[in-house]
């Protein structure tokens, strides 16, 4: 399952990425790219949250304060 | 979102090395701080910075080049002023600047940090207000408002306010973990946001480029093309638009997890997805709203509803408020550490209630080019105080970690090094009209030697603290 997820989730990320210079090439509508841009960004969180950070990590980016 | 005020307490960020050095079992590889970077700095105030270069009439030639020299700089104080202390010292600001400044004094640093911080936050909080706003059809604030424009613009940012503030307060991991998810997917918005705005401004080439873009900036000034930002002021403030972190020392808590100082390089992952990439498509995204709507006023939320549409509004809720949260949750510990038997809760909520406050004022997202360069302003010049008492104390006959070793509670060498500079800067910012990036690096400078000054004339014996002995 969670490899599944993970790899949905990178297609989708792909799909964003792909979906904007699709547009500039002239091969989709500015809708349908939008259409595109959101159910990718759907898929994207519906996914991650299988395979990315299932616990806080211990990452040096969240000193209180200073 | 409904976890305990305890679920702060448990996050191992907060709690571990927080007063000891970063042992070696914990370090971490450059990879780590790459992703962090990238992904911390592609946050909500991107949107707002890209366009108001545009405002302010910056050529094409000058942003893309003064942001390549300014964050080119940036990266190099990282990497060869803050990182090599950090690893060498691998304490948290807080702690290092303890030592030499005293607790009491630190306390008082930790508030203007707050304080400052409470602001960011307000903007970021207005930069999420604007997305949150479209289905309601909000009527967005002109650029040059002080005050907010409606009823329903107040309602809205104090909807957008409270959430993030309470999350902020009962949910910080949760947050967290969800600001992880979102990094990767935000920075290629904002790549998405930039090609799309170029495909719409319909231009082949960069003289093309170039004459729609200063298009944009007769139709934004009414005619006039004038600027008010040339190359230097584009590398000044790309250069020090995060000074509080690399020359102000505050990522000192972030590369003492590094196993070397080379890490720092990592941060040029932030500056050029962040500050680079990210500012450039911000502006784009502000000429094709012009180009297609006319209408100038560099408000997220609409411009990138019209470049990727749902998909950008949600890019800029989550950018504001993935950036706002612990922004007002560090704002709450600040507080906290200034009034003590106060919980961390309540202060992280007096923080989000400031900042909602200040986020009903448009002008702090508008005027946000000159808010960050007097932070950098106010913030950085203590970065010059544990520069030079690293490296330069021993040298001059001064004793390292002076307040550690004395045990006095304020370092008078260090306030006076710290308010004489950055008062006579806000003189000139305040009183005189010029702009703030221009005082960050001479009021460091001038820390760094009235601390060096103040401590040789106090003439305290050498002491037994030796450096990197912590």
């Amino acid at each position: 399952m969670k490899n599944i997820c993970k790899w949905i989730g990178l297609l989708s990320i792909a799909v964003t990425f792909i979906l904007p210079i699709v547009f500039f090439i002239d091969r989709i509508s500015l809708d349908a790219m939008k259409q595109g841009m959101l159910i990718s960004t759907l898929v994207w969180f519906g996914t991650s949250l299988f395979w990315i950070g299932g616990k806080v990590s211990n990452k040096p980016d969240g000193d209180p304060i200073l | 979102m409904s976890q305990k005020s305890d679920t702060i307490d448990e996050s191992p960020v907060l709690e571990e090395f927080e007063s000891t050095p970063v042992p070696e079992r914990a370090r971490k590889g450059a990879k780590a701080f790459w992703g962090m970077y990238a992904g911390e700095h592609a946050a909500g105030t991107e949107f707002m910075i890209g366009p108001l270069f545009l405002l302010a009439g910056v050529s094409l030639h000058n942003i893309f080049f003064g942001l390549l020299l300014g964050n080119f700089l940036a990266v190099l104080s990282w990497r060869f002023i803050c990182a090599p202390i950090a690893t060498k010292a691998r304490l948290t600001l807080y702690c290092h600047l303890e030592k030499i400044a005293g607790n009491r004094l630190v306390k008082i640093y930790n508030l203007a940090n707050g304080v400052l911080f409470c602001f960011l936050a307000g903007a970021m909080i207005t930069v999420s207000a604007t997305a949150v706003g479209i289905p309601f059809n909000l009527e967005m604030p002109a650029f040059d408002a002080i005050y907010p424009n409606s009823a329903s613009f107040v309602m809205i940012v104090l909807a957008v306010g409270v959430v993030i503030s309470a999350v902020a307060g009962f949910g910080y991991n949760a947050v967290s973990r969800f600001a992880n998810i979102a990094a990767p997917w935000m920075v290629l918005v904002f790549l998405g946001c930039g090609i799309v705005a170029l495909k719409q401004l319909g231009v082949d080439s960069w003289a093309g480029l170039e004459a729609i873009w200063t298009e944009s900036i007769s139709f934004a000034q009414d005619g006039e093309v004038k600027t008010s930002m040339g190359f230097l002021d584009v590398v000044l403030f790309a250069w020090f638009c995060n000074a509080a972190m690399h020359v102000g020392m505050s990522d000192l808590s972030v590369f003492r997890y590094a196993k070397k100082a080379s890490s720092g390089w990592a941060t040029a992952g932030g500056m050029y997805v962040g500050h680079y990439m990210a500012w450039i498509a911000a502006a784009l995204m502000l000429a094709a709203q012009i180009k297609l709507t006319q209408s100038a006023v560099p408000v997220p939320g609409p411009m990138a509803f019209n470049v990727v549409g749902i998909a950008g509004i949600i890019c800029v809720v989550v950018a504001g408020w993935t950036t706002a949260n612990p922004t007002i949750y560090r704002a709450g510990l600040a507080f906290q550490a200034m009034l003590p038997g106060t919980s961390r809760l309540s202060m992280t909520l007096l923080a989000g209630a400031i900042a909602t406050v200040a986020a009903i004022f448009p002008a702090f997202a508008f005027q946000l080019l000159d808010f960050v360069g007097l932070f950098g302003t106010i913030l950085a010049p203590m970065g010059a105080v544990i520069f030079a008492d690293w490296y330069l104390s021993k040298r001059i006959g001064v004793t390292p970690f002076h307040a550690e070793a004395s045990g006095c509670g304020v370092s008078k060498s260090v306030l006076l090094a710290w308010l004489i500079p950055v008062a006579v800067s806000l003189y000139f910012i305040f009183a005189q009209g010029v702009t703030t990036w221009y005082f960050v690096f001479p009021a460091w400078f001038a820390c760094g030697v009235l601390f060096l000054v103040f401590s040789r004339m106090r003439g305290a014996p050498q002491s037994s603290v030796k450096k990197g002995e912590v």
